[in-house]
């Protein structure tokens, strides 16, 4: 039978909130970044126009259909070598995680223009509003309030999939606990903890998702 | 003596959707101040014929003349060009538009969806834009109904504000899409009422309706339609109690339950 100590992990408080901390920002970055280029290239994905739209295609399915842990691994290796640039481990995954998510957020955002009746576009345009101001006083106001589910659920996704920032020692959650447990040598203890740790960052997040897809569905 | 120009003049207007013939070749001329009635079978091109005069669809054959000036095209060299921006908005903005789905923007209330245009587009201050909403919202009485959102209104109180809306921008020429099919029989009254309103002011309206007692009593011309083609046009005494055409008959007797 195996001898539980969680007394241990008492003394190794500080390692889980300085890995909380890191994880928190990389992630929140990563939900800016991602947010921010999968609405341009969302939009670009749904433009009428095949110089805009074809490369956005490539662009989703590219990133969503290799692994992350793949781009994180190439833009912390590869890039140096091929064009000249290094970026710390950090950085590097940030960016990954950044272009990975945004993939995903240009299909939601796409989703959510598609799903805007037409007819509210033809009304705003035979009063004179051009493309911008149709988009971002009309479309994108009704996208926004059905989008807050899935782009919640998408940061709470971003939250779990930075313990893949490890692999190239971004010294997050996953990556400073294994290193305490080369010392301590009480991975049980330990990772049970770490799962406990990122439930209590993700589980109100995902609350707040269902929350918000509760509010609306009142609403709309 | 000058002729008077044509509030809305159509010319061999031809559109087609992929293999789909949907206009074969229109040929329209609408007064000043005159109402029209368009009717016709559901297929027959009515409402295409409104979304191309309203640039709704941009790609047709043909040409489109609002009060003398070419819809979105321009004569060079003998040969019609496409054109956008300004050359298309100076006469597009000379068009309004009701649709049967009203249209209404839901995260915006009744007030904001009027003056939204007149702050985007006429450079409006939100105060000048307000006075304007608050003297259309009186039109159409509904000024208690400001500041609700448009999924608390009724359809017949929804449409009104579509009609203020499209109002709100000063058209010369409104045209409405079967705005009262949406509706229950008993809020069809209270737009019906304010469109008459409308066509004593002199606004120059094309009316696609299944209403024919509206057309009747409002309509100075109408218009039978079917699959793309005019079949028949005249005064509304005419053309609803003592039409020339079979077809017109036929569709007539359909739509009030006669017998043939």
């Amino acid at each position: 039978m195996y001898d539980w100590n969680f007394n241990v992990i008492w003394d190794y408080r500080i390692v889980y909130m300085r890995g909380a901390l890191i994880t928190l920002e990389l992630s929140l970055l990563a939900v800016v970044f991602s947010m921010s280029l999968g609405l341009f290239v969302g939009i670009a994905r749904h433009s009428k126009r095949y110089i805009l739209s074809f490369p956005a295609s490539c662009y989703v399915e590219i990133f969503r259909d290799t692994p992350l842990l793949i781009q994180i691994v190439w833009i912390y290796y590869c890039l140096p070598i091929l064009l000249g640039v290094t970026l710390t481990a950090f950085w590097a995954s940030t960016v990954a995680l950044s272009l990975h998510m945004s993939a995903y957020v240009a299909e939601i955002f796409r989703a959510g223009i598609v799903s805007v009746d037409k007819g509210h576009v033809d009304a705003a345009k035979i009063l004179g509003l051009n493309y911008f101001q149709t988009m971002t006083r009309i479309i994108l106001p009704q996208v926004f309030r059905r989008m807050l589910p899935p782009l919640v659920n998408n940061f709470a996704d971003i939250l779990k999939l930075s313990a893949l920032a490890s692999v190239i020692g971004v010294y997050e959650l996953l990556h400073s606990v294994d290193n305490v447990i080369m010392n301590n040598f009480r991975p049980l203890e330990m990772y049970s903890v770490l799962a406990l740790v990122y439930f209590v960052l993700i589980f109100p997040v995902a609350f707040g998702a269902r929350r918000a897809e509760l509010y609306f569905a009142r609403r709309i | 003596m000058t002729p008077t120009v044509p509030a809305i003049q159509l010319q061999d207007v031809k559109k087609r959707f992929g293999s789909l013939d949907v206009l074969c070749g229109i040929n329209l001329e609408v007064d000043p101040g005159g109402v029209v009635c368009v009717i016709g079978p559901s297929g027959s091109g009515k409402s295409t014929l409104l979304r191309c005069i309203a640039y709704l669809e941009d790609d047709f054959e043909g040409k489109i003349y609002l009060e003398g000036d070419l819809l979105g095209r321009a004569l060079r060299n003998g040969h019609l060009e496409r054109v956008g921006g300004a050359a298309l908005r100076k006469v597009q903005i000379k068009v309004g538009m009701v649709f049967q789905n009203f249209n209404l923007w839901p995260h915006k209330t009744v007030l904001g969806n009027i003056i939204q245009a007149l702050i985007l587009v006429k450079k409006m201050t939100r105060t000048e834009a307000e006075d304007i909403g608050d003297q259309l919202l009186a039109k159409v009485g509904l000024s208690d109904k400001r500041k609700e959102y448009p999924s608390r209104l009724s359809g017949g109180q929804q449409q009104r504000v579509a009609i203020a809306r499209a109002l709100a921008m000063r058209p010369r020429i409104m045209l409405f899409d079967e705005v009262t099919s949406a509706l229950d029989a008993e809020l069809v009254d209270e737009v019906l009422q304010v469109m008459k309103q409308l066509a004593e002011e002199g606004m120059t309206m094309l009316v696609v309706t299944h209403e024919l007692g509206f057309a009747a009593r409002v309509a100075d011309r109408v218009v039978f339609m079917d699959k793309g083609v005019v079949i028949e046009e005249g005064p509304s005494e005419k053309v609803l109690k003592n039409p020339s055409q079979l077809r017109t008959r036929e569709f007539l007797s359909l739509v009030t339950h006669e017998e043939i």
